[in-house]
């Protein structure tokens, strides 16, 4: 053996070894098709002649249609949803997108290593019901990471904003996120039938990454909205219908809160109101919530005043949570309550999810209580509750919230918490975006 | 023992090491993750046609490197972070990272059939008749496509081939 090959030997299997014995996911293997030891049907089928017609003339009708598209988009076909969904996952959005890795580019300088967090290198989308990896997106060249993407409620539609980390050696730093690069968008649509379609999507203005856009796409996944500015610039908000390009803004002249858009909760189901966090990021980016006020935009106002358009509502008893979550059928809005973190000397750690009148603000209910009981005071600050999907009045959510040594993604009902089998759980989370929390080991994202 | 049992039984003997084979030709632990998934589900799907359940390994290894290259071909992915352990104060260990990191730096660099040769062979410890087995190519081939990935590799990392 030589001395390379030697080298080649011991680096390749010490590189390996991140992936520890027992740290391999369980198999998941598919329902079979046709059960073990069914014939199959033989014999010919009996179709009239003009069916074989017909099909054949769709054959052709198909392959052009195909070329056309794989032309504009790029289109894979994909499983259709796993036939295996009971109780917890019926009624719920059919697909996630899940943020993987969330790695960090990272160097090593003088023997330390520095790194900097990335939100997402690449994004798989996943069958609720069963896991099935359906498709993965990853950001066009020279793009390297998806910073925020959201999801329809539909579980179909997904946007995705892919930014760019460059090279750099300033300081410290060895990659810096591209602060004036255009944001590139695309839009992943899921047929009925489980195939996805992949197209660039262009918005009528730019977006950059020192705008720090928050998104949300309506229910149905035919409007897009984004919010921006705020603290010391205008505070914009606007609503892009995406088969036409058509485009609503709002905004309000300094000194206005950045107003932050928190995903698919962001939205009433009849694509009316807009609720909008209101955020207030001081000079040096000291970050200030302003959690007892959430902002609801009438999108069909006339008008482009933001603050003429909306509605403030002053939320009672209510805790720290920019990311705000209107119900469907726009009576109630959710979010962390009475989340206590562990003291200094103490090891509870305890919250819960406060439900609020859209209309008034005045506390409704407390769900999904939590309590953890840590070997510390660090063991638990970072957990947080948050809320990704709603049915219409609120009685079913799907939430993440702290469970045992996990944040752990699950069915909230009557104060009834039902994980669900087939998303990723993750170690200890720290709360970034609607859905999304990140873990020592990176970031992962949810958009329903 | 089913189709299920038996491709269950053959994931938990040897899942790590063909989840450690992708993650060394995508660099990325997610994706070799979802790739012996796949493979195994194809395992599993295939297995009544299978005319001998001997060579189950081999078939998943090659749907394993299958996967490997249409993930590398369909994302065409900025080169992974190197996943070195952040090395303490130790000179030693700093050292040892900084070799390790060149290797697998390297390594990368090659194109995807040399890289998987070089795995197949220096890593899972094939002889050549398994390794062009599971390239789907000859036994000449795998030979060339070493010697040609090993001289690369030497002029990367300045070593004798």
């Amino acid at each position: 053996m030589t001395q390379l090959e030697d080298r080649l030997r011991t680096d390749m299997r010490t590189e390996s070894e991140q992936i520890e014995p027992g740290s391999i996911p369980a198999l998941q293997l598919p329902p079979r098709a046709r059960p073990v030891g069914t014939p199959r049907r033989r014999g010919p089928r009996h179709w009239p002649a003009w069916v074989t017609a017909l099909a054949a003339a769709a054959a052709v009708t198909a392959v052009i249609a195909g070329t056309f598209l794989v032309a504009h988009t790029v289109s894979r076909s994909g499983p259709a949803p796993s036939a295996t969904g009971g109780p917890p996952v019926s009624g719920i959005p059919p697909y996630y997108a899940y943020a993987v890795q969330g790695s960090t580019y990272s160097g090593t300088v003088h023997g330390t290593q520095y790194g900097d967090s990335v939100i997402a290198r690449y994004v798989t989308i996943r069958a609720t019901a069963s896991g099935k990896l359906l498709r993965t997106v990853s950001p066009p060249a020279p793009y390297n990471a998806f910073e925020s993407f959201a999801g329809a409620a539909n579980g179909r539609t997904f946007v995705f904003a892919a930014n760019r980390y460059r090279y750099t050696k300033t300081g410290n730093e060895y990659y810096k996120l591209d602060q004036r690069t255009p944001l590139k968008f695309m839009i992943l649509r899921i047929t009925p039938s489980g195939h996805t379609q992949l197209s660039p999507l262009s918005l009528p203005r730019t977006l950059t990454e020192a705008q720090a856009p928050t998104l949300a796409l309506s229910p149905d996944g035919a409007k897009l909205a984004v919010a921006y500015g705020g603290s010391g610039k205008p505070a914009v908000v606007q609503v892009i219908t995406l088969a036409s390009g058509q485009m609503r803004q709002w905004t309000s002249p300094p000194p206005a809160a950045t107003p932050v858009l928190g995903g698919p909760g962001a939205w009433t189901s009849d694509g009316r109101t807009l609720a909008l966090g209101q955020m207030s990021i001081q000079p040096g980016g000291v970050i200030r919530t302003a959690p007892t006020q959430m902002r609801l935009l009438n999108t069909t106002a006339p008008g482009m005043n933001l603050a003429a358009a909306s509605k403030l509502v002053t939320l009672h008893a209510a805790g720290s949570f920019p990311w705000p979550f209107i119900t469907p059928d726009g009576t109630k809005l959710i979010g962390e309550t009475g989340h206590r973190p562990a003291r200094p000397g103490t090891t509870t750690e305890s919250g819960a999810l406060g439900v609020y009148s859209a209309r008034t603000g005045t506390l409704l209910q407390v769900i999904g209580r939590w309590q953890q009981h840590g070997r510390g005071p660090r063991f638990f600050n970072q957990a947080h509750q948050t809320v990704v999907w709603s049915n219409p009045s609120g009685s079913r959510l799907i939430v993440e919230m702290p469970r045992g040594k996990l944040n752990e993604v699950g069915i909230l009902t009557a104060d009834k918490f039902t994980p669900l089998a087939h998303v990723p759980q993750a170690p200890l989370l720290n709360a970034i975006n609607s859905g999304g929390y990140q873990t020592s080991g990176g970031y992962v994202g949810f958009a329903w | 023992m089913d189709a299920s049992q038996a491709v269950t039984a053959i994931y938990e003997r040897h899942a790590l090491g063909l989840t450690r084979l992708a993650f060394l030709m995508l660099g990325d632990r997610q994706t070799a993750e979802d790739v012996v998934q796949d493979a195994f589900c194809g395992l599993y799907r295939a297995w009544d046609r299978m005319s001998d359940h001997a060579h189950a390994l081999g078939y998943v290894r090659s749907s394993v490197l299958n996967g490997s290259r249409s993930e590398l071909r369909r994302s065409r992915r900025v080169p992974r972070p190197l996943a070195v352990p952040a090395a303490a104060s130790a000179e030693a260990a700093v050292l040892a990272g900084e070799r390790q990191r060149e290797t697998v730096a390297a390594l990368r660099r090659l194109p995807p059939r040399q890289r998987e040769a070089v795995v197949l062979r220096y890593f899972a410890d094939l002889p050549e008749q398994e390794t062009a087995l599971a390239m789907g190519v000859s036994l000449g081939t795998v030979k060339s496509t070493t010697s040609r990935a090993l001289a690369a590799l030497a002029r990367m990392l300045q070593e004798e081939p």
